[in-house]
């Protein structure tokens, strides 16, 4: 959301600046380069997702600007303090005019207005309305529930059915220090907060939730609660949504092949590009492979449990959580994905995260049309690894997939190393 | 010599062991002009079971002449040095293992033709040119792995092998031998064969193209008393290659390995178990038996062949001499004989399996037309002289 002239500015330079990306981009140019066509066309529509954001982004506030909206309509209480950001720039106002209305620094305005007034309380929303001159009405019907709400976890929440034991025993309430002090219950509600009632979250509902046996969603909310909270630690303010051009991607891939900390090396590189990547153990009853999901508008993030603690796994869904970032950013990573990588993918969205993470790996084509995937030799996989500059482990977990035949190249897939890497490398921790 | 190799349909590839080469001399005249054998000679170290004893490099060498007579006469065979060709072999004599194992085939009247790759040592490729030049109307044998199919170079490699051996395509049988490999998908597999058959460098130059293929599983888990079945998915690949015809650009011969697996293990010095390992058209079956250690001892053969007798896989005992072998044990109508003599039958009636699924697979009968004597045609316009009189 646009909230200042000068992020308008900044807004429409971006945008032109997707146009002539988007303008020159020469699909044929990079698939003849070697770019897996899947990959290719996941950039483009990356691009150009991102650019009708903006190019929304931009109408919206040009409209408020306008001053012909006069009625500004909330659903819900939690779009309350979006609306009053729209309010101040419908009346023309800065951030500055309204501090100094509010008699605040300016700075106070600018974090109400970043985290949409979440901790601002009623009396003080009330003064900015006033400040800003605008009428609020509340409309509460009774009985009737919305379409959103009619199924919603968040209206029937239950905070006793929270994993108390789990959270309390891997120590979640002293790994956070922007925690309530009291009763454990009190703290886990706190916890939780971020993933259930957030700007960007709604309902549990949305969420996809990939997997092949029935979900704890209290169990899920809390391990989803605590990835938002690992990754807010070392997320980077980003001015906007991180590009995962061809070239990275390959790049990535390529650290498969360093065998002492590939995937300690790919971590730091996707965090180095803004996208905190946070490692927590499953709880029972998710069975998570891993998840992507938005920290804030322009912030996403990954969590991966580990559960297989094989190189195989770690590289699948990895990139399986960067293609939901890639292809779906509006499609639900708002909600997040939540992906058990051995179930089968019920949706359209999974399939597509499953084709950009093989065909990122190894291109389809050239996979298909190799003889190794009937192969028995270690040699000959290690020799196809070699030529298309990926791990072994990669070549030989798909062998395995495509012959559910899990007891086979197990040396090759790294079976037991991933854990130990992880953790000494520290990641485990944060 | 040269246009045999070209009507040859089965090269059956197997180890040099007394079993599997008596079965290739077991079979009838009516199927030689078919199968073109290549063995392979094993390592250092390897248990000779005439011999019941390892042998060493030289007595294997040695030995090779007389054997490969005995089993195949005049037949051109293809031999592979490949586990011969380092330095323990080498430095036991002056010339390469393989020079000198042809020699002796050629001293006791026997044809053995070289097998080589492009990875071989560079004296065994000098042994392979000495072939090519003592005697021009001889074969050499070629094979491809996969990994060298699919290289980039593959075709500057082979251009360079064909220099190195002093030879041409077309005295070349070229091996695309895949050995082992799992077949989840025999049309997919067959569909990659079909494609690198189109596109080989020199494609019909060769004198002959083989797929060389085995689903014969490697250790098979079997209890003693019980029956494995694994489907014959390398048949199943070729039958699927086959019926691509209208996008063959040049049919393929049929290889396997028989009913072993390819690699050679370390012989160690145990009693063998009674087993059958019978083919069918569709499976492998490995009939398990005891361990031929006392009290067992090698009667333990005789429940095995009992239940294969008894099943209906079993083709009968007028299929080929190793039917009837099985047959007459299990009617106690002969003693139990040994393990070799269990390979040779079970060898014997998978190579004359896959003969007679060949010949139905491309109609060519197994009649064997006597020759014609070549005194006649010298009258045969002659008036009064009638055909066969002097």
């Amino acid at each position: 959301m646009i909230t200042t002239d000068r992020q308008y500015a900044v807004t429409k330079q971006r945008a032109e600046e997707f146009r002539t990306a988007i303008r020159e981009f020469k699909e044929l140019d990079l698939v003849k380069a070697g770019v897996d066509p899947i990959i290719v066309s996941a950039q483009r529509a990356s691009l150009v997702e991102q650019f009708h954001e903006l190019e929304q982004e931009i109408e919206q506030y040009e409209t408020l600007k306008s001053g012909e909206q006069t009625t500004l309509l909330a659903d819900d209480v939690a779009d309350l303090g979006r609306k009053l950001i729209e309010g101040r720039i419908a009346q023309g106002l800065s951030q500055k005019t309204l501090a100094e209305r509010l008699g605040m620094k300016e700075q106070q305005v600018q974090r109400y207005e970043q985290e949409r007034y979440k901790t601002a309380s009623l009396s003080r929303i009330s003064d900015v309305a006033r400040a800003l001159g605008l009428t609020l009405q509340a409309e509460l019907t009774i009985g009737a529930r919305s379409d959103r709400d009619a199924n919603s976890f968040a209206t029937s929440f239950d905070p006793k059915k929270l994993p108390l034991k789990v959270m309390r025993d891997r120590k979640w309430f002293d790994l956070f220090d922007d925690l309530p002090t009291g009763e454990d219950l009190e703290k886990a509600m706190a916890f939780v907060l971020p993933a259930l009632n957030g700007p960007h979250v709604h309902a549990m509902h949305r969420q996809v939730v990939r997997t092949g046996s029935k979900v704890d969603d209290y169990a899920l909310l809390a391990w989803k609660a605590c990835i938002l909270h690992k990754a807010r630690k070392i997320a980077k303010p980003l001015n906007q949504y991180p590009t995962l051009d061809a070239e990275f991607i390959h790049d990535l891939v390529a650290l498969s092949r360093e065998e002492e900390n590939g995937p300690v090396l790919a971590v730091q590189r996707l965090r180095d590009r803004g996208i905190p990547v946070v490692f927590e153990r499953h709880l029972q009853g998710t069975h998570l492979d891993g998840a992507a999901m938005l920290l804030d508008s322009n912030t996403p993030v990954i969590g991966l449990t580990l559960r297989h603690n094989r190189f195989d796994n770690f590289w699948f869904v990895l990139l399986h959580e960067i293609g939901h970032i890639v292809l779906h950013r509006d499609q639900g990573l708002l909600d997040g994905f939540f992906d058990d990588e051995a179930a089968t993918p019920k949706e359209r969205v999974e399939q597509e995260a499953d084709d950009y993470s093989q065909n990122a790996m190894l291109s389809m084509e050239i996979w298909m049309n190799s003889f190794v995937r009937y192969s028995r030799s270690r040699e000959d996989i290690r020799e196809f690894a070699r030529k298309h500059r990926i791990s072994p482990a990669i070549v030989a977990g798909r062998i395995r997939r495509e012959r559910k035949d899990y007891t086979i190249f197990s040396d090759l897939v790294g079976q037991g190393k991933l854990s130990p890497m992880i953790e000494q490398a520290g990641l485990l921790e944060a | 010599m040269l246009s045999v190799l070209r009507s040859v349909l089965y090269m059956p590839i197997l180890k040099w062991k007394m079993g599997e080469r008596r079965a290739v001399g077991s079979l009838p005249p009516a199927q030689h002009d078919i199968v073109a054998p290549l063995f392979i000679i094993p390592p250092v170290g390897a248990f000779d079971h005439e011999e019941k004893r390892a042998l060493s490099p030289a007595e294997h060498i040695t030995s090779f002449g007389p054997r490969l007579y005995d089993a195949c006469g005049k037949r051109v065979v293809f031999v592979d040095g490949l586990h011969i060709d380092d330095d323990i072999y080498r430095l036991e004599r002056e010339t390469h293992p393989l020079t000198e194992l042809l020699e002796r085939a050629h001293l006791f009247g026997a044809i053995a033709c070289p097998a080589t790759s492009m990875d071989r040592s560079k004296q065994y490729q000098e042994a392979v040119a000495r072939f090519c030049n003592r005697d021009t109307r001889l074969p050499i044998c070629i094979r491809v792995t996969p990994r060298q199919l699919e290289s980039p170079t593959l075709s500057d490699d082979l251009q360079t092998l064909m220099v190195a051996i002093d030879c041409t395509p077309e005295r070349a049988v070229l091996v695309l031998d895949f050995a082992a490999m799992q077949i989840v998908d025999a049309e997919g597999f067959a569909d990659l064969v079909a494609t690198a058959i189109n596109t080989l460098p020199l494609r019909d130059r060769w004198l002959n193209i083989v797929t060389a293929l085995t689903s014969f599983p490697d250790r098979p888990k079997v209890k003693a008393g019980e029956c494995m079945r694994v489907p014959r998915a390398d048949w199943e690949v070729y039958k699927a290659l086959i019926n691509k015809h209208d996008q063959l650009a040049r049919f393929p011969a049929f290889g396997d390995y028989a009913n072993e697996y390819p690699i050679f293990r370390e012989a160690v010095r145990v009693s063998p178990v009674a087993q059958f390992r019978y083919s069918t058209s569709k499976e492998y079956l490995i009939e398990k038996g005891r361990t031929t250690r006392k009290p067992n001892g090698y009667g333990a053969i005789f429940p095995v062949a009992d239940a294969l007798a008894a099943k209906d896989d079993f083709a009968g005992p007028d299929y080929c001499e190793g039917d009837r072998f099985i047959y007459e044990l299990s009617k106690r109508q002969r003693g139990h004989s040994s393990a070799p003599t269990w390979r040779w039958a079970s060898t014997l009636h998978h190579l004359t399996l896959v003969c007679r699924s060949m010949r139905a697979l491309f109609g060519r009968s197994d009649k064997v037309e006597p020759a014609e004597p070549k005194q006649d045609s010298l009258f045969a316009d002659l008036p009064g002289v009638e055909r066969g009189e002097q």
